[in-house]
């Protein structure tokens, strides 16, 4: 685009410039976005297309380059999810290119696990020490020997490699965030999320949701949100624990009592069917239920009880239940201030059951299936209630009973001794070397996890490799997007695509049969050829010049569910769960009250939260840290005042897990009974960024961490017990019990 | 209303210690110069020594002064650019100007006054006398002409800094004269002891004239900011009660103004040359606070 | 014929949701060293004592002796991107004793990096502290509206990154941009009008609160203490 054409859309304004809905913005965004100059001569720099991999939900990135150095990354316009933005971890992505603080070569241990003498190794001998106990395993182990974990679910050629391996145990922390969400709607509507289709409702009522800081699709639905609340004047009413940026946003907040969300849901379900808004036709056609039960059902559940349980006023339950369904299009958000409690699958399904009432599923600015690309057969494990929930905690609690015996615990780019509930404990285990007889951690810096490793191998940043993804799409057409590599990988880094394919050559043959690519690329190439109509607009080089495709003349059908019905054994949504009922839990959405919150005298609900700056694979990033380094405790100002604690107080923090110690801040955005801290701050390993130091290398901002004498915070993940779900086997992060004294 | 800033950044100080040391060594040298050039043109040859000791530190103050200017630009090389670029809308710029304007002539005002040229000297004291008033007058305009701090941007400034500048001046030749009076007196006659005695009464009673002066700026410049804006409230009440009061109300108005004033009105006070001392002393620790307090409290509030 | 321009800005703070994104891609964009900012975000969290509440709800407070003292407030979130104003009268430009910062015609504020001394007088000068000394290249640099982008027929890097499209860039002179219509049709305020330097970054849905520096600021900086003389 010259001066001209751009000087006619910004400034000539033709009437799709005032984002009358988000296809507009698809046209701003590629009209406006995607293009940088170079600072220095002004001439365009090269971009290359690729996918962000900072958080889950994968926007579409473009790595520009000036030379061969990588000096910005921007939005993908092109990316029907995200629109050409991208939020602030993505735009820091470019910190990470060129970390000094990055691993640049495999090491090994020497002297005890965790005391920081390391030898460094050739990729050679790292191999063939993998290789010599994969083997063994793979002759003659049996499934456990090899626990292998990652950040998300291991998907391409990791999951490929894993499946032949055959004897692998897998673990990602999406257990622990996710699980109950996904195994709460994968159980009422054969789904493991939907999409909320927010840039078309006329109501948002969100449940524990704080999708203006973080969320699964964060920068593509808070956009949709901003346009809905802004062009279709769309309400939006929070209930939440404590003030989020979400909250504080909201044309109403209320603060719940933690855990309680479900409660207030059933209410207002209750509400809607005694004032008749709900959708008679929907409910027979699809519930699973007979209409007349669950008006039986929902009317113990007046708002009156709920207003007892949850705090909030029986008049505004009631009230809210109405506008709620009288403005049609709505939709009932859930977030992890709904599931990430010991009821959380409950919880979750009180909320879906809000929106299916109305009628709300997969209807324009409703609550929408989710519609991908089946890329590989093998990327999602299939739900399974019958196996006994698992996550990385659960698994560290195991093998500290010797439940289980792993014979080496691959982690890849995660950090358990950081990021585990009880962390404490984790850490404990990885250091016995009884307990993980051989740990690797595969990952771009040295974590707290690769402080206790046995080997560390540096692995390729996201900004080094390649893949391909189909995420839910937000617009609901299904889109393709390819993740290739901006950069040559940092130093000695290996992709752990590169890792893996290694790794099953040296195993030999067994493994070959199944598992048979030689490159990522190859993968890829396998992986698209089997859509058509991608290879008729001419596949590789196409997503390779775009990073994104979809089929531009597709129209998303809307109540997709009527031809094939849903992916649950009756085919309807489930709001009665046979499957549940069969285990032993409760079949119905149904409140649950959390044990040991019902008498809190003295105590408080410490509650945790992510701040939109830092996520959990951005510690190291100097212009986050700059932004977020430190953090506090939120506590209600009058509650402070009982105790007589001053604002900026040290205050000790005591679980039964353990304590810490942190300085206090008032507000009066918290429900009484709870205290906040933000997560992911608090690294003692890392890097220096991480841990606020400041470090002399050949980039001058890392001796310009002024933050220094402020410290980084601290972690509150070391008092979280360790107690999940036990249907979902998620982690209750928000359920932890603690008192609070003065020191 | 209960405000709780949840981030927000943190500016450093535009304004470096340094330049407060700057102001305060321009104001002193300027204020030596002034009495200086007064004394040449009353013309009294009793008032010869004072014009001379005041002229040598007038020598001495000025060189050292644009080492702090220099030292605190963040391009220090390029100081000339000074020269070659001239913006009328900018003090800094009359600043250059002055500070080359104002060696020059009293350099021959100097030179005609030790060599006893009364004539020429008094044409070159009456040529370099607005020099001299204009080389600490512009720093007062520098402060009000920065019209983001409140505490600055008053009309009240480029008076203050000159008041202010005069005490200093005349407090550091007030201790140089009681220091050379008492180190002299023994091998000097009655008339000459007169003589010294009549110049110290005389410097110190200008001396305390300006200190009233001085206290009248503060008071009207204090009063009139509380029927000013928002900014301007928070600052006072920054300087009068907060973090800057000590420093500015009791060190630099009370015990650098009001103390000495009194201790040189009252004639018994007066006479006593350790009181004199002490107030001198008072007074230009007093000035020395004040430039401070100007430069720190007055970016202490912040703007965004 | 080439219209007469002058460039400003447009921030919607109905849309701002406090990501920072433009806080960062600035930082990407110039190079800017940590500790200095061209564009930031402030944060702020306002709302009503329990007595003013709107709302009571009967809270069961273990911890208060008299529930009702236990109400909940009405509470917002507020953010404000806070950068420079490219002000129609700069005293920046005013005061600057070698001519180094200077408007364009079409209204962008700039300094001129090989005139400016660095004596830090615009910096001290500027009401919105949008001015600062880069510690590696000592130079006063501020926000200069990417006007290599803009020159190129780009939007600003902030603008470009915000995901809401709350920030908005074009042209005042023509009544047909987009900018002038939301100006036109919105209610826009600016910061610090009262400072008489025009600014030409106008603000949809501004508080007074989040606009105004003393609000809170001793509570925050507290920690800073150590970092003044």
């Amino acid at each position: 685009m010259n001066r001209r054409e751009f000087l006619k859309l910004c400034l000539g304004a033709p009437p799709a410039l005032l984002f009358n809905s988000f296809f507009e913005l698809h046209a701003y965004a590629e009209a406006t976005g995607g293009k940088q100059i170079s600072r220095h001569t002004k001439k365009p720099l090269k971009g290359i297309p690729s996918l962000c991999q900072l958080c889950p939900a994968r926007c579409g990135i473009i790595g520009f380059l000036e030379g061969d150095q990588l000096v910005k990354i921007g939005g993908n316009p092109k990316h029907p999810n995200n629109l050409g933005k991208l939020c602030s971890r993505g735009l820091a992505g470019v910190n990470m290119a060129y970390d000094p603080d990055r691993l640049s070569s495999p090491m090994m241990r020497r002297g005890e696990r965790g005391k920081g003498h390391w030898e460094r190794i050739s990729w050679e001998r790292a191999y063939s020490e993998m290789v010599s106990r994969l083997k063994t395993i793979y002759q003659g182990g049996t499934k456990g020997d090899f626990v292998f974990h990652s950040e998300h679910e291991p998907y391409g050629i990791p999951r490929l490699f894993l499946d032949a391996f055959g004897k692998a145990m897998i673990l990602h922390d999406d257990q622990l965030h996710f699980s109950n969400r996904n195994l709460a709607q994968w159980l009422t509507w054969g789904e493991e999320r939907g999409v909320p289709d927010v840039a078309n409702s006329h109501y948002i009522l969100n449940f524990g949701s704080n999708f203006y800081e973080t969320h699964e699709d964060y920068t593509g639905l808070i956009g949709r949100v901003i346009e809905g609340r802004l062009t279709k004047k769309a309400k939006l009413v929070t209930f939440d624990v404590r003030l989020s940026y979400t909250a504080g946003n909201s044309n109403e907040w209320f603060p719940i009592t933690p855990g309680t969300d479900g409660m207030v849901a059933l209410a207002m379900a209750n509400v809607i069917i005694q004032d008749n808004l709900y959708d008679k036709n929907f409910i027979q056609r699809w519930f699973n239920i007979p209409f007349s039960q669950l008006v039986q059902y929902l009317s113990n559940y007046t708002p009156e009880a709920a207003e007892k349980v949850s705090g909030i006023s029986a008049a505004d339950i009631e009230r809210i239940a109405k506008e709620f369904a009288i403005s049609m299009p709505a939709i009932a958000i859930s977030g992890p201030g709904v599931s990430g409690h010991f009821n959380g699958v409950y919880n979750e399904r009180c909320i879906f059951l809000l929106n299916a009432i109305l009628g709300n599923i997969d209807i324009r600015g409703g609550y929408c299936l989710p519609r991908t690309y089946r890329l590989s057969r093998g990327d999602t494990t299939a739900l399974d209630l019958d196996k006994a929930p698992l996550n990385p905690q659960k698994f560290i609690s195991l093998v500290k009973r010797r439940k289980l015996t792993p014979k080496i615990y691959f982690i890849n780019e995660s950090n358990p001794a950081y990021s585990n509930p009880e962390s404490g404990l984790t850490s404990e285990v990885l250091k016995d070397e009884k307990l993980i007889p051989y740990l690797v951690v595969a990952d771009s810096y040295m974590t707290e996890t690769a402080m206790l490793a046995d080997m560390v191998l540096p692995v390729a940043s996201y900004l080094e490799r390649g893949g391909i993804d189909s995420s839910p799409s937000l617009d609901l057409i299904p889109f393709v997007a390819l993740q290739q590599p901006i950069l040559r990988p940092y130093a000695k880094s290996v992709p752990i695509d590169d890792i893996c394919i290694e790794l099953s050559q040296r195993i030999g043959s067994g493994i070959r049969r199944s598992f048979r690519f030689n490159s990522t690329e190859e993968y890829i190439k396998k992986v698209i050829s089997s859509i058509p109509k991608l290879e008729k607009v001419g596949g590789w080089p196409y997503l390779k010049e775009h990073g994104v495709w979809f089929d531009k003349d597709e129209k998303p059908r809307m109540r997709g569910y009527e031809s094939r019905g849903f992916k649950t054994p009756s085919g309807k949504i489930e709001i009665y769960s046979e499957r549940l009922r069969k285990k032993g839990f409760q079949p119905l959405p149904i409140y649950e009250p959390i044990p040991g919150h019902g008498d809190l005298k003295g105590k408080f609900v410490l509650v945790t939260y992510e701040p939109n700056v830092m996520g959990p694979k951005t510690a190291n990033f100097k212009w986050l840290a700059e932004i977020k380094h430190h953090n506090f405790i939120w506590i209600n100002r009058d509650v402070a005042k009982i105790l007589h604690i001053e604002e900026g107080d040290r205050v000790k923090i005591t679980a039964k897990t353990g304590t810490f110690v942190r300085e206090v801040r008032f507000t009066f955005g918290i429900h009484p009974r709870v205290v906040a801290i933000e997560r992911n701050l608090g690294h003692w390993g890392y890097g220096h960024i991480a841990q606020a130091k400041r470090i002399k290398s050949k980039d001058p901002n890392t001796y310009l961490v002024w933050w220094e004498k402020e410290g980084n915070g601290v972690s509150p993940n070391q008092v979280i017990p360790g107690e999940s779900d036990p249907i979902g086997g998620g982690e209750a992060w928000n359920d932890t019990i603690v008192t609070i004294s003065k020191i | 209303m209960e405000v709780q800033v949840l981030y927000n950044v943190f500016h450093h100080e535009a304004v470096s210690l340094l330049i407060a040391i700057y102001f305060h060594i321009v104001g002193l040298h300027a204020g030596c110069s002034i009495v200086s050039i007064t004394a040449t043109l009353l013309g009294k040859t009793e008032y010869k020594p004072v014009a001379k000791i005041g002229a040598i530190f007038v020598i001495i103050l000025f060189s050292i002064s644009p080492i702090f200017l220099l030292t605190d630009l963040f391009q220090p090389l390029r100081f000339w650019y000074l020269f070659l670029h001239f913006n009328p809308t900018s003090p800094l710029s009359w600043g250059t100007f002055f500070l080359c304007a104002y060696p020059t002539f009293t350099g021959i005002y100097i030179y005609f006054l030790f060599k006893n040229n009364v004539k020429w000297s008094k044409i070159f004291g009456v040529i370099s006398l607005p020099f001299a008033i204009s080389v600490h007058g512009y720093t007062g305009f520098v402060l009000g002409f920065a019209k983001a701090r409140v505490l600055w941007n008053t009309a009240v400034m480029p008076s203050y800094f000159l008041c202010s500048a005069m005490i200093s001046g005349m407090a550091f030749m007030l201790i140089v004269a009681l220091i050379r009076y008492r180190f002299t007196y023994k091998d000097k006659t009655v008339e000459e002891r007169e003589k010294d005695l009549h110049i110290i009464d005389l410097l110190a009673k200008w001396m305390a004239g300006f200190m009233i002066l001085n206290v009248f700026y503060v008071f009207s410049d204090i009063t009139v900011m509380y029927y000013h804006t928002e900014d301007a409230f928070e600052t006072v009440e920054l300087v009068r009660l907060g973090k800057f009061s000590f420093l500015y109300i009791w060190v630099d108005n009370v015990l650098g103004n009001i103390i000495p004033s009194l201790i040189i009105i009252f004639k018994k006070t007066r006479k006593s040359h350790l009181l004199l001392l002490i107030a001198a002393i008072l007074a230009s620790i007093g000035v020395f606070v004040m430039r401070y307090v100007m430069v720190f409290g007055g970016q202490y509030v912040p703007l965004s | 014929m080439e219209k007469e321009v002058r460039w400003g800005m447009v921030v919607d703070l109905r849309r701002c949701v406090g990501c920072h994104a433009c806080q960062v891609a600035c930082k990407a964009e110039h190079e800017v060293p940590l500790g200095v900012w061209r564009i930031w975000v402030k944060v702020i969290q306002k709302g009503y004592y329990p007595e003013m509440a709107a709302v009571s709800l009967p809270w069961d407070c273990p911890y208060c002796e008299r529930p009702e003292e236990a109400r909940y407030p009405r509470m917002q979130t507020l953010f404000l991107p806070w950068l420079c104003n490219h002000c129609e009268r700069p005293i920046c430009n005013t005061v600057c004793p070698v001519g180094a910062a200077y408007k364009r015609k079409d209204g962008i504020v700039l300094i001129d990096p090989h005139r400016c001394i660095g004596c830090n007088y615009c910096r001290a000068a500027c009401p919105y502290n949008v001015r600062f000394a880069n510690p590696i290249t000592g130079m006063i640099q501020k926000c200069d509206f990417c006007v290599h982008r803009v020159d190129a027929g780009l939007p600003p890097a902030c603008v470009e990154a915000c995901p809401t499209n709350a920030m908005v860039f074009g042209n005042l002179r023509d009544p047909s941009s987009k900018v002038s219509q939301l100006i036109s049709k919105e209610k826009v305020q600016v910061l610090k009008q009262i400072m008489a330097t025009f600014p030409q970054v106008y603000y949809i849905g501004l508080d007074k609160d989040v606009a105004d520096p003393l609000k809170g600021w001793e509570k925050h900086f507290y920690h800073k203490e150590y970092e003044r003389l």
